[in-house]
């Protein structure tokens, strides 16, 4: 007899090609046409167990019974699932596997909740969806950078972000410093995932462990994001996707006290210049004294003195933060087609993001388009071709350490000073203080813009030389320029003259692999497959750079408007050639053995050391198949993965020699002398001694895992426990600078990561109508220095010299916050002074460290029908912040904390003379927090714990019933909230930020927008 | 695949540098990052020639910890000292012996300043990249290389040189007289610093200082004067530091400064201050009055009152273009003027000293009949009370903003100077002797600094060098 039937999609009633179609006992198979039509023919008569299964939806098994001589028509109605047990995961080098065969951890995301979370930023969407992957967003701007880690921190100064890869082709993320100085004093830019749109991607594949990656070498230390986009298939009919959104983002403006005016001494001023109306009460300190000054010390609003009123009349309040910032518009819009003819498929997608920022005149507008093409040439030889062009064009301004970034004059504004009167009749900038600039001035003269062009092409031809052997070149590149421009207007405070600067970055990235596959069933047991590939990488960077200063025509920021010009070149070129195999073993579809090797040349790296090797095993174990004991359980699924790999590492680009640079005279902070001087060029020896016998670096990684499903998948579990070491780290270590230099580079030190990831799934509740998901995922990582280089005692990260964030192998290794702090005992006690003031130490220690303790969310999902609602609740445990905006806040009195001045405390700890516990109680007044409070770091460290309702979401997909008489195939109205609910100790409420950006030195907040919480309504059309 | 491999080799960066460019690198990093910075930075307001008039505590408190340090040491040893190994030994290896002279005498210089503020410290181990942690030396043995590395400049001065500095030598623009004066000046200078230095005769350093001076300087036309400009990254570091808003204008005018020379009524207070209410570059307060100028010093180590209402410093030193004086004919005329009142007394030093005030007077633009009448209210040194103090009083004014005056200070205890009242950090309350270590070094050579026996953190403070035995 025979079998025939149409396989749909239960929910759109659209058909399925493509999908697979066994008679599990004949193991007899099929795949559907592009109607969705399947045929099995020539069947002996039987019952037989009828499978059908297909990416992305549950695997649908049913009995079926075939007569001779007849043939059975048999329709199947595919449900979506997220809990396929027999689903494929997308792995190194794209090779899609079963997930039952692979033995190490991956985590897959779903497109449709990265392309929905109104986050322009790829990584920020990705927050809170993968057990053991932590992200931190820098800055609630536009276009701000996120950073990305996976399993913890592994390299001492490198790169410890993953690898992305876009259908293949490894894509930059690269944050590209801002030429105008440190990013202390500037804040950070993007990291360059933001150019990807994500109204294309299919999904995410997190791999996570060196076993995962090693077929990607060294660039993949650290995990790897595998995007997969969409794609027409063969036969489909034309689908078109609509999707239209607009959000509103309101700041998140804790932590200010919004109850004392300026002044000091409780004496009230009033901000302005003496010559313009500037006031200050009758008994202001100080012989003539200035109204202009940054102390929100004055009286409380409540309690403005008859005088001042009778002299000046009554005080306006007002609150500078809810006059700057605005409400942030983000408006997106995609349009998706996708379809495929008998030999070929197609998608295009054209897409555009425009966001306005809450800061005003941030903006962030992207657009993208995409082409990808695929086409099956006779039996053999198949090519897939796509283009992505993205234009992102971002405008933000400066943040950090200094009056030039917005923050300071908005975050230490009084107030009783109108900020929105930005400029005296004269046109001359207003402000409480003649050193901060007022941020509405800032926004409207200064800032930096960045417009990136940016291509991603690849071309994949597949070949089957033989039934069991295929050849398959994919060679893609990832290019993009960057034009930058960095304007500061003549009449801005610390620099009155104005400068500016244009910056063309370029980098590009050649990719090709050549890998060839075998497979072949070598006897009833086994299956092996086999592949064996090469890798070609070239990457380039350069940046132009001319930087102006004193401009003559204000408002006017062409080079030719500068006094001085100087000018930067940089180019940068490595090159990178590996060879690499894996063979893979099945034996009767429960256990899976994979091994892989990889040798790479690098160009970074000696001549005589250029090459390396490294290898990997995993080990995929299906014991429920194996063994007998679980037939018919509740058990449904357990597999037991165990894997060892190793993944080596090659050097910075030109740090084998020793050069020469430009001379650069600088005080080391702020000051600089610029060569030529006086028409003389002049050259220093670089300040770092290269290393022409660095060798290659390798980490080494074990992972056990374990995936348990049950209930015929509708619960899941999935554990891992991995080890990490990292040993001979190529890095920059800090010598004497008696050597000559600040740093070596060498091969030097250790650090261990090991960790737990789990993830539990499940659908407790499912009927025809009502579904309830859970999705709960935990991680908790622990980093340990084990050794740095010798006599190195630690390794500065980021911040000033004090306070810093560094490593420090004895106090908690990776992250650690360094700084004054208070002197204290044995037992941990303060050590207080007569005046009951606690003692600051003369020395410098750990007052922190920037690591959470562990990391989990939850996503809950309700379905009812065509109604959808979900909420994603995101915990962070621990991890420190230095909140270094609370040194000026503080100091000024426009710190939350400054609201309780006035009031006694006794600090806890014992007299230094008589070792008694302190009583002497301290009054908390403008003096102890000016300079006490202050002056030891450990105050402005804050616990940047939270937990948070980072998404909550309702959609409404319009029944097919109400479909059938439109020209829809599909509409959803759905609307997600970001952020709604937090709850943490810091005193800005949500801790996401830092002024470094996406580099390893985090927890440093200081002088960045903050985070928002947003609403978004979006349209999502098919037909 | 090698020739594919083959591309690592920075473009922007050369390997090597011909001397005459290692050389005017050199003099900036030198002049910017040492003589321009730190030591006079910081303490001029030890000596009180400065004050911050902000919020305390800072470095005018004495709050100098490790890490305030840092930079000053660091560029040193890697910025100067390191490069000018580097070019001393191209310039030797090449005959070039004007640029090997040069690198000699700025490399004893600058090991001559961390001596100076550290006492002991790395130069024998020092500048090879095979030790990592190189070890200390004693300051005794510092000053023993100082004078063999001036001398061996002198030799190489008397030497051919196939290549000379033109306009690369930035200090003198290639007029190696000025050079070879200068390092005979040197040489004075640094035995007279041992006059009081355990195992060492004041009577002898004070005649090898005059020996040195025969062919030291011989008027304010070879002054060491290293021109800055009017133009962005520039400018004279003082400039950039106290007067652009860089960092921060109210590092002004100490009131002891000011009272000294309100008392002696030294008509350079108006060239080394500016008057009240005009504290930026183009920048004169609302109000200021011109034609009526006061000139107010800030009491070292007490709250600000307000960069309006205390002096800056006087455009002579702190305009975008004014010159930064590494040292000058002055000081080798008080110099003179203190070994000669060691070796003769204070009538055979009494003519050096008035050429000294002289030649200040006329560097700073004092005319004549105001420098004579001035001179003739000093009295005579020998009927003062104390030669040395009214010699070492009138370098001290000469010497304005040089890190030297704090030397002098240490070497001889004048001028008398109080400590600031409210001083937050040496122990005992007195003046600092001294820097401590950086972080660099006590983060990187941990054993060798702990090896010199001075204490970590604030106690340092306290520690006097070797030769400050005063």
């Amino acid at each position: 007899g025979s079998i025939e039937g149409t396989v749909t999609d239960e929910e759109t009633g659209e058909v399925v090609p493509g999908a697979n179609v066994l008679l599990v006992e004949p193991n007899r198979g099929a795949a559907t046409n592009v109607e969705g039509r399947y045929a099995i023919k020539n069947i002996e008569p039987g019952t037989y167990t009828l499978r059908v299964t297909f990416v992305g939806y549950k695997t649908h098994s049913q009995q079926i019974t075939i007569t001779a001589g007849e043939m059975l028509e048999q329709d199947v109605a595919l449900r979506s699932g997220a809990l396929n047990l027999d689903e494929v995961v997308v792995t190194a080098l794209g090779i899609e596997r079963q997930a039952r065969a692979v033995g190490y951890a991956v985590q897959e995301v779903d497109g449709a909740s990265v392309s929905e979370a109104p986050e322009a930023n790829l990584v920020n969407a990705l927050a809170g969806k993968v057990a053991g992957v932590q992200i931190n967003s820098s800055s609630g701007q536009p276009g701000a950078s996120s950073r990305i880690i996976i399993r913890g921190n592994s390299s001492l100064l490198g790169n410890n972000q993953p690898l992305f890869v876009v259908d293949g082709i490894p894509i930059s993320n690269e944050e590209d410093d801002n030429p105008a100085g440190n990013a202390v004093f500037t804040g950070g830019t993007s990291n360059r995932s933001l150019d990807i749109d994500p109204s294309i991607i299919k999904d995410i594949s997190v791999l996570k462990g060196a076993s995962a990656t090693a077929l990607y070498g060294s660039r993949a230390a650290n995990g790897a994001v595998i995007i997969t986009t969409k794609q027409g298939t063969v036969g489909q009919a034309p689908r078109i996707e609509l999707k239209s959104s607009v959000g509103w983002a309101d700041a998140i403006t804790d932590g200010f006290q919004n109850e004392y005016t300026l002044g000091i001494e409780g004496f009230y001023s009033n901000g302005l210049p003496r010559e313009r109306g500037g006031y200050t009460e009758p008994g202001y300190p100080g012989e003539n004294p200035n109204p202009q000054t940054t102390r929100s010390w004055g009286p409380h609003k409540d309690e403005i003195s008859q005088q001042v009123i009778s002299d000046i009349g009554e005080v306006n309040i007002y609150d500078p933060r809810e006059d700057f910032y605005q409400t942030g518009i983000t408006a997106e819009n995609a349009l998706n087609l996708s379809g495929g003819t008998e030999r070929g498929n197609y998608f295009f997608s054209a897409s555009n993001l425009n966001q306005s920022g809450i800061v005003p005149e941030t903006k962030l507008d992207r657009t993208s388009l995409t082409g990808k093409f695929g086409t099956q040439f006779g039996d053999d030889l198949n090519v897939q071709t796509s283009v992505t062009y993205t234009n992102t064009q971002n405008d933000w301004l400066a943040e950090g350490n200094g009056t030039q970034a917005y923050l300071f004059g908005l975050n230490f504004a009084p107030i009783n000073f109108n900020i929105k009167d930005v400029q005296f009749e004269d046109g001359t900038q207003r402000m409480n203080s003649s050193a901060f600039n007022n941020p509405f001035w800032l926004s409207e003269n200064n800032g930096f813009t960045s417009d990136v062009d940016r291509f991603i092409a690849r071309t994949e031809l597949k070949y089957d030389l033989l039934p069991w052997l295929s050849l398959t070149e994919r060679i893609g590149i990832d290019t993009y320029s960057d034009k930058r421009k960095g304007k500061v207007n003549v009449g801005t405070r610390g620099t009155p003259n104005g400068s500016m600067f244009d910056q063309k970055i370029n980098r590009s990235q050649v990719n090709s692999d050549l890998t060839l596959t075998a497979s072949q069933d070598l006897n009833e047991d086994f299956s092996a497959e086999l592949l064996v590939g090469n890798n070609i990488n070239v990457r380039q960077y350069d940046y132009e750079l001319v930087e102006g200063t004193n401009l003559n025509v204000p408002d006017f920021f062409h080079i030719s408007n500068a006094d001085v010009v100087t000018a930067d070149e940089v180019v940068e070129e490595q090159r990178l050639y590996s060879v690499y195999g894996q063979a893979t073993l099945d034996y009767r579809d429960y256990i899976y053995l994979t091994l892989t090797g990889r040798n790479d040349w690098s160009s970074t790296l000696p001549d005589d050391k250029n090459s390396y090797f490294y290898p990997s095993a995993s080990l995929g174990f299906v014991f429920t198949d194996a063994l007998d004991l679980f037939d018919n359980s509740f058990f449904t699924f357990g597999k037991l993965r165990m894997s060892l790999s190793q993944i080596g590492n090659d050097a910075p680009v030109y740090s084998l020699s020793t050069n020469f640079n430009q001379a650069a005279p600088g005080d080391g902070v702020r000051g600089v002398i610029n060569y030529p001087f006086n028409g003389i060029n002049g050259y220093t020896l670089s300040s770092s001694l290269g290393n022409p016998d660095l060798k290659p670096e390798i980490s080494t990684e074990y992972e056990v895992g374990l995936d348990l499903r049950f209930f015929e998948g509708r619960a899941n579990v999935d554990f891992s426990y991995y080890d990490r070491i990292t040993r001979d780290q190529i890095f920059e270590v800090p010598v004497s600078s008696a050597t000559g230099f600040e740093s070596r580079l060498l091969n030097a030190g250790e650090i261990k990561n090991y960790g737990v990831e789990m993830s539990l799934g499940g659908r407790p509740i499912e009927t025809n109508d009502f579904q309830w998901d859970l999705q709960f995922n935990f991680a908790k990582n622990t980093s340990e220095v084990v050794e740095l280089a010798p006599g190195v005692e630690n390794i500065f990260l980021g911040g000033f010299t004090n306070p810093q964030i560094r490593i420090e192998p004895t106090k908690g290794g990776y992250g650690v916050i360094w700084g004054t702090r208070y002197e204290r005992n044995d037992e941990g006690q303060l050590i207080i002074g007569d005046n009951g003031l606690p003692i600051i130490s003369g020395e410098t220690g750990p007052i922190g460290n920037v690591q959470p303790d562990w990391t989990s969310n939850l996503r809950t999902t309700f379905r009812y029908k065509g109604v959808e609602l979900s909420a994603l609740f995101d915990k962070r445990q621990g991890g420190d912040i230095l909140n270094f905006d609370l040194f000026y806040s503080v100091f000024y009195g426009t710190a939350g904390i400054t609201g309780n001045r006035g009031s006694t405390y006794t600090y806890p700890g014992v007299n230094v003379n008589t070792g008694e516990p302190n009583d002497v109680e301290i009054t908390r007044d403008q003096t102890y927090y000016q300079t006490h409070y202050t002056n030891s770091f450990e105050n402005l460290v804050e616990d940047g714990g939270f937990i948070k309702l980072r998404e909550l979401s309702l959609a409404y997909r319009l029944p097919n019933s109400l479909l059938a008489q439109t020209p829809f195939k599909s509409l959803t109205v759905k609307g997600i909230g970001r952020n709604l609910w937090i709850d943490s100790d810091f005193s800005y409420l949500d801790p996401e930020g830092s002024l470094l950006g996406a580099g390893n030195a985090q927890g440093f907040y200081h002088a960045v927008t903050p985070s928002s919480r947003s609403i978004v309504v979006s349209l999502n059309v098919s037909f | 695949c090698n020739d594919f491999l083959d591309v690592n080799e920075d473009p922007t960066a050369p390997n090597q540098v011909p001397e005459n460019l290692q050389l005017s690198g050199l003099l900036g990093n030198f002049s910017y990052e040492v003589i321009g910075n730190t030591p006079a930075r910081t303490t001029t307001q030890w000596v009180q020639q400065t004050s911050y008039n902000g919020v305390p505590p800072s470095a005018d408190n004495y709050d100098v910890n490790s890490s305030d340090v840092n930079n000053l040491w660091n560029a040193s040893y890697i910025d100067v000292m390191n490069s000018a190994t580097g070019l001393n030994e191209l310039a030797t290896q090449n005959g070039n012996f004007a640029y090997a002279g040069i690198a000699k005498v700025i490399l004893a210089w600058n090991i001559a300043i961390i001596t100076d503020l550290w006492g002991d410290a790395p130069y024998t181990e020092a500048f090879d990249p095979s030790i990592s942690t190189p070890a200390y030396d004693s300051q005794e043995e510092i000053y023993s290389t100082i004078f063999d590395l001036l001398n061996s400049a002198l030799n190489d001065f008397g030497q051919p040189s196939p290549q000379s500095p033109g306009n690369d030598d930035l200090l003198y623009g290639g007029d190696m007289a000025k050079w070879e004066k200068l390092t005979h000046t040197l040489i004075a200078r640094f035995n007279l610093h041992l006059t009081n230095a355990p195992g060492y005769d004041a009577t002898e350093q004070a005649n090898a200082a005059l020996a040195a001076l025969q062919n030291g300087f011989e008027s304010n036309a070879d002054d060491a004067d290293f021109q800055y400009f009017d133009t962005a990254g520039q400018e004279n570091p003082w400039y950039q530091f106290v007067i652009d808003g860089k960092w921060d204008t109210r590092n002004q005018l100490s009131n002891h400064h000011v009272s000294l020379l309100q008392s002696l009524n030294d008509p350079r207070l108006a060239i080394q201050a500016r008057p009240v209410g005009a504290v930026d570059g183009q920048g004169l307060v609302a109000g200021f009055d011109g034609s009526n100028p006061v000139y107010e010093g800030h009491d070292n180590g007490e709250e600000g009152v307000g960069a309006v209402n205390i002096s800056s410093i006087g455009l002579f030193y702190s305009a975008p273009d004014a010159p930064l004086n590494w040292i000058s004919y002055a000081e080798a005329k008080f110099i003179e003027a203190e070994a000669t009142l060691i070796t003769s007394g204070a009538t055979a030093a009494q003519p050096i000293y008035i050429e000294g005030i002289t030649a200040s007077m006329d560097k700073l633009g004092v005319e004549d009949t105001e420098a004579a009448i001035y001179i003739a209210s000093l009295p005579l040194l020998a009927v003062s009370a104390n030669a040395l103090e009214e010699i070492i009083r009138q370098k001290y004014i000469a010497n304005f903003l040089k890190f030297e005056a704090y030397n002098d200070w240490r070497r001889t205890g004048y001028p008398e100077i109080e400590p600031v009242t409210n001083q937050v950090q040496t122990p005992s309350g007195i003046i600092p002797l001294r820097f401590p270590y950086p972080d660099s070094e006590l983060q990187n050579n941990a054993s060798n600094v702990s090896d010199t026996g001075i204490p970590g953190g604030f106690p340092a403070l306290e520690v006097p060098v070797w030769w400050d035995q005063n």
